[in-house]
């Protein structure tokens, strides 16, 4: 195993992109100190996997992660030994445009105080929980999320200020935190195969939400919902102050709510 | 024994030594001969080179291009071989820099222009660097007023930040820490595999007996079809072990593409994979059943008391008989080639065996259809039924005898 850092200081950058590539491990990512651009901690395996950490100043993009080499697979043989860990840190001060790839991994987002402009995120079979625990400060446009065989968990959603959802689910199971301060009404689109999708929905909330199905198979189940119009809406939708628009499109997953 | 057979070498080196100074040669000096001597005492030790200038190598000679630091591994790779082929004189041409072994320090009032590259040694830096700095083996220490312009890379070491600035990015590679290989002799090795073999076998005979218990019919029609259709049944578990794929994913598309068969699709998914790894199970512990018949009925027909010969003891007999083989390998596996070819018999019975299993589960339907079991004779005739039941014809009811009759004889 080996242990490699990586970080560079803000000189006036404006913005930020970073993508983060992650092979396998456990990974967190969160809000750095201030005065520092990025940071990246990584304990690997050095006979399986090289780190990768580049900036492109042109383009402020910082490129990090871990990447398999020509032996690269995952030690199955024995739960210890495969102890990759990282941690990543994102300036707070610059808008930040995120691209987070992961393969086997574990991996835990707080992208709360982040001025996140827009997220991307792709799992393959990893567990991953991306919180929003204080509102983001930035304006974010858009956020994609694609799980593939992996779960994936979104916390705090009101607090990312996103406005446009994207989820292309697999056979991993999603699930969606509706709570936190929602400032302006929102879109979610969701394609989901196999998967289910959970949508979580805080009781006491001034949030209206409008889920549309379509697909063959797909099935929903919503206490407290009502339908009308080939849609199903919960209670107080038209006197919300702010509204979520689902739109799930199902093979075989469906959506369920709970109230919280 | 290391150290005094290092104090002998040592010993021996200080008579050679002077010898060979008059040698010639610049690779034979006594300071790279004592080098090459206590590398040899003990190979371990990283000998710490005195602080020096690297000199350059002049053209064609090794170069280091220390302008882009993105590849730390290669760098440090690098590096490191160019070290290993020195041989003591150690040169290299740094591109718009300068190289150093050991120790080094920047004085706060010093302006070090261009690379700079540290072997072997830390690098403290009180005044200011203008291009990339580079350590080996060493810490890059930043003290308060120390500034470097361009990046920091510290390969097999830290960079310790005490105040100074760095303009670029910081990078270092740790030292690479392993875990001690665990170095097991033959006996433990043997009695390791012994144990694991010893459980595989225990959890078979758990599933014999709970077998045995619950569908011993079913189980002795697979063991028959075992015992006297042993070739169809290797053919027939080497067929299905070629189709078992092909069907899986034959039944899945037509679940999906009949489109009712859709809701289908995740029952077959999870207990087509169970119904073929229990047959697979199921064949291999009928196969112990039938070798453990069979050697029992031997030694039975041969006169040898056999106490209960039961379906249990079968099972026992024909798992220590499978156990056998492959305890002869934990045993003698790590014997050089012989290991090799032993391992590679066990493991060529066993999936011989566990074939012939899966095909007779197959063929007799998982003991359903005693068609291959070689039972010629019908199951009524196996009981003493027959000799209760009243003939129907062919045979004259017997009357009691007269007693005229009787007098008249």
């Amino acid at each position: 195993m080996r242990e490699f850092s990586y970080e560079r200081g803000l000189q006036g950058e404006k913005s930020l992109r970073a993508v983060i590539e992650f092979a396998a491990g456990t990974l967190e990512l969160r809000s750095g100190p201030r005065g520092r651009l990025y940071s990246f901690q990584l304990y690997y395996d050095a006979d399986r996997f090289e780190p990768v950490g580049s900036y492109d100043p042109r383009g402020a993009e910082v490129r990090i992660g871990v990447s398999s080499l020509r032996r690269g697979g995952v030690r199955v043989s024995r739960k210890d030994a495969l102890p990759q860990s990282a941690l990543v840190e994102l300036s707070p001060d610059v808008p930040l445009s995120l691209d987070v790839s992961f393969g086997a991994s574990d991996s835990r987002l707080e992208l709360g105080r982040l001025r996140l402009s827009d997220l991307s995120l792709k799992t393959g079979a990893s567990r991953t929980e991306v919180r929003f625990s204080t509102p983001a400060r930035g304006e974010c446009r858009s956020a994609f999320v694609a799980s593939g065989a992996g779960e994936v968990e979104i916390r705090h959603m009101g607090n990312s200020g996103c406005r446009h959802w994207r989820f292309d689910g697999g056979v991993g199971a999603v699930s969606l935190d509706l709570s936190g301060e929602w400032e302006r009404d929102a879109r979610l689109v969701m394609q989901m195969a196999l998967g289910g999708t959970t949508l979580i929905i805080p009781k006491a909330s001034k949030l209206g939400v409008k889920i549309s199905l379509s697909g063959f198979l797909a099935g929903f189940e919503g206490s407290g919902f009502q339908k009308r119009g080939g849609a199903w809406f919960s209670p107080g939708y038209d006197r919300a102050e702010r509204k979520i628009d689902a739109q799930v499109t199902g093979a075989l997953g469906g959506v369920k709510v709970e109230w919280r | 024994m290391r150290t005094a057979s290092g104090a002998v070498v040592f010993a021996a080196s200080l008579m050679v030594v002077p010898a060979l100074h008059g040698a010639g040669g610049p690779g034979s000096s006594p300071r790279s001969l004592l080098h090459r001597i206590l590398q040899q005492v003990s190979p371990s030790r990283e000998a710490a080179p005195a602080p020096q200038a690297v000199p350059e190598a002049g053209p064609g000679g090794p170069e280091i291009d220390l302008s882009a630091l993105g590849d730390a591994v290669t760098l440090e790779r690098r590096l490191r071989a160019l070290l290993r082929e020195s041989d003591g004189a150690f040169k290299l041409n740094v591109p718009g820099g300068r190289a150093r072994q050991g120790d080094f320090s920047v004085g706060s009032s010093e302006t070090i222009d261009g690379h700079l590259l540290v072997l072997q040694g830390q690098v403290d830096l009180f005044g200011k660097v203008t291009g990339n700095v580079v350590a080996l083996d060493g810490d890059i220490v930043t003290h308060r007023g120390a500034t470097i312009e361009g990046d920091a890379l510290a390969l097999g070491g830290r960079i310790q930040d005490r105040g100074g600035a760095v303009r670029g990015e910081q990078r270092a590679l740790g030292v690479t820490t392993t875990r001690p290989a665990v170095a097991r002799g033959p006996l433990e090795r043997a009695l390791l595999g012994t144990a694991g073999l010893a459980g595989v076998l225990l959890t078979l005979l758990v599933l014999g007996t709970g077998t045995v218990l619950f569908a011993r019919s079913n189980l002795e029609i697979v063991s028959d079809t075992v015992t006297h259709s042993f070739l169809r049944s290797f053919l027939a578990g080497l067929l299905a072990q070629v189709l078992v794929v092909p069907t899986f994913g034959m039944l899945v598309t037509g679940l999906v593409l009949s489109v009712v068969g859709i809701l289908l699709v995740p029952f077959v998914v999870v207990v087509m994979p169970l119904l073929v790894l229990a047959a697979l199970v199921g064949g291999f512990i009928a196969v112990a059943h039938a070798m453990g018949e069979t050697h029992v009925r031997r030694r039975m027909a041969a006169g040898v008391l056999v106490g209960s010969p039961n379906s249990y003891r079968y099972l026992l007999t024909g798992l220590t008989g499978l156990g056998a083989v492959w305890l002869v390998w934990m045993l003698f596996g790590w014997v050089p080639v012989a290991g090799s070819l032993i391992f590679a018999a066990a493991a060529i019975a066993t999936w011989l065996l566990a074939t012939v299993g899966f095909g007779a589960c197959l063929l007799s339907r998982a003991g359903v259809q005693p068609g291959f079991a070689g039972r010629y004779i019908p199951p009524e005739a196996l009981t003493d039924e027959y000799l209760w039941a009243t003939p129907q014809f062919g045979v004259t009811a017997v009357k009691r005898p007269n007693p005229k009759e009787l007098r008249d004889r």
